[in-house]
């Protein structure tokens, strides 16, 4: 088998379910390990959290190959809800709205708006960092809605709103966000 | 009242919903009174459920999953030109329901006084569990996947140093983690930077042409007056459900729906602009909000998303939920019950005169919404503590939140077991403390009746299946 078609297989069977688990297994690992550095009192319970933790990721993350009946068990919803009454009549009257439920893994890391939304907030607090919250902010909704192709008049009342906000957080929290790394309000560092 | 105004109007906004509306604003309380912050809380929450009703009315889209039902009869009601018949018995029957129910809860409160004294360490941690384990029934997503999610809510609750030591755990030498990790910052970033992701994949704004909303005030009135049995079995129905952790009104108004048709006549044409089937929805979804309080006051296990954010709130304020609030704190639990009361009335008055009047709210693009709460958000969680950590937190809670909806995982869970965290481990260390050779839990007749109610429910899948195949192949 050649390496691309390992990598393919490979990336066929880890989607945003399993990034998640091995990620949320890998905490509780590394806690639970962590616990046995602490005296009895303290490690107990992140112990018994963790152990819990470890089984219901492995579990979930090896479901397909478990025996049917703890497949069944793992894999079934047991929401007391009658689903069916639920789901239809929604999707019935309303339509489905959401188009990324059954995206493919490939998908999750294109230029869908969620993965925009989620880069540029990242952006934002980076630059908050750097730069101070309150200056940051005004760009970082221009930068979001520009990228959602909204009108300039729009753009430009939703940034300044926005600055007026992050102001107002400032003097009613009474918090330094008009200051990063690199910017001490009014002077570069 | 800026708390009702503003939860009818987030509510009003299909995507956005009582939970976000809380959590954003929940930071803000913070320079407010315990009393008065947690009074904002409530009426954001009432306000939005009967908000979601008018976008359920208006543009067969629920502003809230609480509203869903509503959208059944209350937009074909719309589409025959009753539009206003339809919001104003929306209005009547979420402001009878939220009332009724609150009217009920002050005449129990001397018996949850007696049933909450009963319980002490072991049973405040296995009513934890308990609400947790039934969480996972009444959410979607399987069972293993709502206690995972349970469990690690639970686990990042070891962040910093525990109630009982003064050893710090997992801090890595950083001052800044000694205090943990923040349920307000969980509570943010699952249930508005998460939802904010969501939304913005799913784009735009839901009515794409102009809602006529024509018919009559008066006459949606008397629907409901014509109505008394269904208005005050789904005002009981709301109640009941939302005494149930993990319910919450997005279960009550199908349930009170599908029991409205159970007793009408075949021909009552449900689906078709039945003024029943709006009252059935929205009587229980206001009625849901006072039976959630018992659950989230008596013993600190929320109700519903909203409810976690209110006992966040109150942890916040230094209010503990539990025998103080029915006794030392009465006065804090009597300001509650009396502020939903009296917010009813308003949501009477409001929704008649004013948010009838209000559909062009319906139609705000939420592309405009979500930068704006994204920046609520990162500025309420720097605004906690004043540090980067919680940022970060906000964030990758945010993102965690997102795919953990999105593979119907269960959030409610997630955020539960931090918001409860402490108090779990705080309760089970004391009861191995009080145990002797026979764990303390085997001892107490209360904590064996919990222990079998958590057993029950997380086996009753299991015996259910066996059940099913068993009669199947007889």
């Amino acid at each position: 088998m050649t390496l691309t078609n390992r990598l393919s297989r490979v990336s066929d069977r880890v989607g945003s379910e399993q990034i998640m688990l091995l990620a949320m297994l890998s905490i509780a690992v590394y806690m639970f390990i962590g616990s046995y550095s602490f005296s009895w009192a303290a490690a107990f319970f992140p112990r018994i959290m963790a152990s819990a933790t470890v089984l219901g990721v492995l579990l979930l993350l090896f479901r397909n190959y478990l025996p049917a009946a703890l497949k069944q068990y793992v894999s079934t919803s047991v929401s007391i809800v009658n689903e069916d009454v639920r789901t239809e009549q929604i999707e019935e009257q309303v339509g489905d709205r959401s188009d990324e439920t059954d995206q493919t893994p490939e998908m999750i890391w294109g230029s869908s708006p969620g993965f925009v939304t989620v880069l540029l907030m990242g952006a934002y607090i980076f630059g908050s960092y750097l730069v101070g919250m309150l200056w940051v902010t005004p760009f970082f909704v221009a930068a979001y809605l520009l990228w959602f192709e909204v009108r300039w008049l729009y753009v430009a009342i939703l940034s300044a709103f926005s600055f007026g906000l992050a102001y107002t957080f400032m003097r009613l929290l009474l918090i330094d966000i008009d200051s990063g790394l690199l910017f001490d309000g009014g002077m570069l560092l | 009242m800026f708390g009702l105004v503003f939860g009818t109007v987030i509510g009003m906004i299909p995507g956005l919903g009582p939970n976000l509306g809380m959590a954003v604003v929940l930071p803000l309380t913070v320079q407010i009174e315990g009393i008065a912050a947690i009074l904002l809380l409530v009426s954001i929450y009432s306000g939005a459920m009967y908000g979601g009703s008018v976008a359920a009315i208006l543009i067969n889209a629920p502003g809230t999953a609480a509203a869903a039902a509503t959208t059944f009869d209350g937009y074909p009601m719309s589409r025959k030109g009753r539009a206003r018949d339809a919001l104003s018995i929306s209005a009547i029957s979420s402001a009878f329901g939220g009332a009724f129910t609150i009217v009920i809860l002050i005449f129990l409160s001397p018996v949850l006084v007696f049933i909450v004294l009963l319980f002490g360490s072991p049973e405040y941690f296995l009513i934890a569990v308990l609400g947790l384990a039934l969480i996972t029934i009444v959410s979607e997503g399987s069972m293993v996947k709502g206690l995972t999610a349970g469990s690690f809510g639970l686990l990042l609750t070891s962040i910093g140093l525990p109630v009982m030591t003064a050893e710090p755990r997992y801090t890595f030498g950083y001052f800044t983690l000694y205090n943990g990790i923040s349920f307000v910052v969980a509570l943010i970033g699952v249930f508005a930077i998460g939802e904010m992701v969501k939304l913005a994949n799913e784009q735009g704004v839901i009515a794409q042409s102009d809602v006529e909303v024509e018919g009559s005030l008066r006459s949606g009135a008397k629907e409901v007056l014509k109505n008394p049995v269904t208005t005050i079995k789904s005002a009981l129905i709301g109640g009941l459900i939302g005494a149930i952790p993990g319910a919450g009104a997005s279960i009550s108004n199908f349930i009170s729906y599908g029991e409205a048709m159970r007793a009408s006549d075949a021909e009552d044409g449900f689906g078709e602009g039945n003024p029943k089937g709006v009252i059935a929805s929205e009587a229980a979804n206001n009625g849901t909000v006072s039976g959630s309080l018992i659950p989230t006051l008596s013993f600190g296990i929320p109700g519903s998303g909203s409810m976690a954010v209110l006992l966040g709130g109150l942890l916040m304020h230094g209010i503990r939920p539990g025998p103080d609030l029915f006794t030392t704190n009465l006065y804090v639990t009597q300001s509650i019950f009396l502020a939903l009361l009296v917010g009813n009335l308003v949501i009477l008055v409001a929704g008649l005169l004013l948010f009838t009047r209000a559909g062009i709210i319906t139609r705000i693009d939420t592309t405009y919404i979500i930068p704006i709460v994204i920046c609520f958000a990162v500025l309420g969680s720097y605004g906690l503590r004043n540090n980067w950590f919680d940022v970060i937190s906000v964030f990758a809670f945010g993102v965690l939140g997102y795919y953990m909806s999105k593979h119907d995982y269960s959030i409610i869970a997630l955020v539960l077991g931090i918001v409860l965290g402490t108090i779990v481990e705080e309760n089970l260390y004391r009861s191995m403390q009080l145990s002797g050779e026979v764990p303390v839990f085997l001892t107490r007749p209360l904590s064996m009746l919990l222990i079998v109610a958590i057993l029950v429910i997380l086996l009753g899948p299991v015996i259910k299946n066996r059940w099913g195949g068993q009669k199947g192949t007889t």
